[in-house]
């Protein structure tokens, strides 16, 4: 800061500035009141309802929900040494893992071949996108429809390899999950396409050409010069298709309800089988909140990670940000 | 060694041609400042020389050599990017090693010359440091060294200097000067600042709209502008140019505009009669004060500048109409004294309205 010309008196707030906080403050209760408002009035009831249940036993058909039985933490004790909820949790975590990964490699890869203008681009981009603006019910049945055993896509294999290629993609339990790992992988591999084509684009040109000319190959200039700038991006990318994933279930539900046996059981599935095919809403309930929890810890670690991408993003663009601050 | 020759070289994007066929020859060795209004094509003449933009037509040749379809990084040359371009990700000393690890140059020698190349632009206190933590200025040495120790046979700059301000910019403007100095390579250089092609140049290339205006020494372009937009482009306080027109009377030649009537002498007695512009440097308009002669105006402003002092006229055209006097003795002058002044015939200039200069006799 600049020196001041020193003043006899405490340095007085001016009425501008007065009112000038007080307009500030006045728009941030604008917006923040209806998210308020959609909290206690929508989201709230919905917490302590399944909080509520999660501590009593209430079977649908049996009496009213009012006077259901407090259990304690039964419900949570009886959710948590399930194993068929362990392995829910562990088909749910390799499933957003596998299609994470998919839809990262593929999107990305889509994004770089992309990301220099060319001809018919925009064409390219309309069909890229389409998948993920496709509903998932029917990415589901068009997909049963297309891997029936005998349907389209083995006999057209069939054809081109010139031998029998009958996989059991909807009966098979081995086959099942990384059947529909793919079709997650199908479906939004256009979103991280979009987020990486969007950081992509931002990354300032100069350092790229600087990298050029002190003779990097392509091969290099992505690992040494793009790749690093993008990790926040890529970050980013990860992380919200990780917990989108995590929450897969029309797709999963049309094709296989969990089946065949428990193959496709993921934890949205086995929570709403629970609930509304065994009817045991309390376990149902407790089941919800332990998943929450713990997607509230996989949101907070990925928030401290991101936060961290980000301090380092600023340290590295440290003085471009003091320079638009203006300071010398 | 390198001389870089361009020939009938065009670029258009669209219908719009950015640069129009211009021929140059750099030599081994010079100092050639591009300078030009932005959007005249010196960036984009610059960018092709190091293979950004493939041109549209023509040849770009490294001595001797048709470079048109090599790519950056086999021409031999390095580039100072006005936006530094440094990566961000690095440290300064794994900036300046980037080019020699590229050429697969051995660990301890590439230490050794970034070492060397670091106390040349003195930043060797930087090296640990990242680029997010050097000022502006650093930066700019951080690039340069980085491009030098590559060892380029060319050193391409665009605009290297025109994110710093005024007193840094002079620092690193002989900084420059003394590389080229020491390393005697060619120097290709890309501003806008009429200043810097001044200073800097062996030899400068106006260039405007596309093309090449005029070329030739900072002392030739000063001095025999080719054209009212060079003469309008350099120098500061930059020439008088007063729209007029040449008419011959009582047996000579006269330029007359709207309060100023200017006796042009026998040596533009070849000029026919008709519009023309004519310029004189603030340097070269005299002052006096006993209110006689042809050309008396009312002073309108004075601006003590400490080592001189201008004095603004209204010649009844847009342009304020400027004579410089040495010293502050005039700084007291009251506004609205009338001036009268006059103008040493041998440091006229008339343009033509095609906005060439008409050359004297």
């Amino acid at each position: 800061m600049a020196a001041r010309p020193p003043l006899d008196t405490a340095p007085k707030v001016s009425l501008r500035e007065v009112s000038r906080a007080r307009a500030i403050r006045r728009f941030r209760l604008t917006i923040l009141v209806p998210l308020i408002a959609l909290f206690v009035l929508v989201l709230m009831p919905v917490l302590f309802l399944q909080l509520y249940f999660s501590f009593h036993q209430w079977s649908i058909y049996l009496g009213s929900w009012w006077d259901a039985d407090y259990v304690g933490l039964n419900l949570f004790t009886e959710v948590l040494t399930d194993p068929r909820f362990g392995w829910a949790i562990l088909r749910s975590l390799a499933f957003a893992t596998g299609s994470t990964i998919g839809c990262f490699v593929i999107g990305f890869a889509l994004a770089y071949l992309m990301h220099k203008p060319f001809r018919g681009q925009a064409l390219y981009y309309v069909v890229f996108i389409l998948p993920m603006l496709t509903v998932p019910i029917v990415v589901a049945y068009t997909a049963e429809m297309l891997l029936y055993q005998s349907g389209p896509v083995n006999d057209l294999i069939s054809r081109i390899l010139g031998v029998e290629f009958k996989p059991a993609w909807l009966t098979d339990p081995n086959v099942a999950l990384p059947a529909v790992t793919l079709l997650e992988i199908w479906n939004w591999t256009p979103f991280s396409f979009i987020i990486m084509l969007a950081g992509l684009s931002a990354i300032p040109k100069e350092p790229i050409e600087a990298a050029e000319i002190l003779g990097a190959s392509k091969w290099r200039i992505f690992w040494e010069v793009q790749l690093p700038l993008l990790r926040p991006v890529i970050f980013l990318a990860l992380v919200l298709r990780f917990l989108e994933a995590m929450a897969e279930f029309p797709k999963t539900w049309a094709l296989f309800q969990g089946g065949p046996g428990t193959a496709t059981e993921t934890l949205p599935v086995y929570i709403f089988l629970t609930t509304w095919q065994y009817f045991e809403v309390s376990k149902g309930a407790a089941m919800s909140y332990i998943v929450m929890m713990l997607m509230i810890v996989i949101v907070l670690l990925a928030i401290q990670l991101l936060r961290r991408e980000k301090r380092s993003l600023d340290a590295m663009y440290g003085k471009a940000a003091r320079e638009a601050g203006g300071e010398p | 060694m390198a001389r870089i020759e361009l020939h009938n070289l065009r670029k258009t994007y669209g219908s719009v041609v950015a640069v129009k066929d211009i021929n140059l020859t750099i030599e081994d060795g010079e100092f050639v400042v591009l300078v030009g209004p932005s959007g005249c094509g010196k960036t984009t003449t610059l960018r092709m020389i190091a293979g950004f933009e493939d041109p549209t037509a023509g040849e770009i040749r490294i001595d001797g050599r048709v470079v048109n379809d090599l790519e950056p990084r086999d021409r031999g040359l390095g580039m100072v990017f006005q936006s530094h371009a440094l990566f961000p990700h690095k440290t300064v000393a794994q900036n300046i090693e980037f080019g020699l690890r590229m050429k697969k140059v051995p660990a301890p020698e590439r230490q050794a010359r970034v070492r060397a190349v670091a106390e040349m632009v003195r930043i060797t206190h930087l090296l640990d440091k990242m680029p997010g933590q050097c000022s502006g200025g650093e930066s700019q040495r951080v690039a340069l060294a980085r491009t030098l120790v590559t060892n380029p046979s060319t050193f391409l700059l665009d605009e290297p200097l025109s994110s710093l301000d005024a007193k840094l910019r002079r620092e690193l403007r002989a900084e420059c000067d003394r590389l080229h100095e020491e390393l005697k390579r060619t120097f290709i250089y890309v501003t806008h600042d009429q200043e810097e092609a001044m200073t800097l140049a062996d030899r400068i290339v106006v260039m405007r709209q596309g093309e090449i205006e005029q070329i030739g020494s900072p002392l030739d372009i000063y001095s025999r502008p080719a054209s009212y937009f060079v003469a309008d482009f350099f120098g500061s306080p930059s020439m008088n140019l007063v729209a007029g027109e040449v008419v011959h009377e009582d047996g000579g030649v006269r330029f007359r505009s709207k309060k100023l009537s200017v006796d042009l002498t026998a040596r533009y007695a070849h000029v026919p009669p008709g519009k023309a512009t004519l310029g004189i440097r603030p340097e070269h308009v005299g002052v006096g004060f006993d209110g006689t002669g042809a050309n008396v105006l009312p002073a309108r402003l004075i601006e003590p500048l400490g080592k001189d002092t201008l004095i603004y006229f209204d010649d009844g055209t847009e342009r304020a109409f400027v004579a410089v006097t040495e010293g502050l003795g005039k700084a007291a002058l009251k506004v609205g004294t009338p001036v009268s002044l006059a103008f040493d015939p041998r440091h006229i200039y008339l343009f033509g309205s095609d906005g060439r200069r008409i050359d004297p006799k």
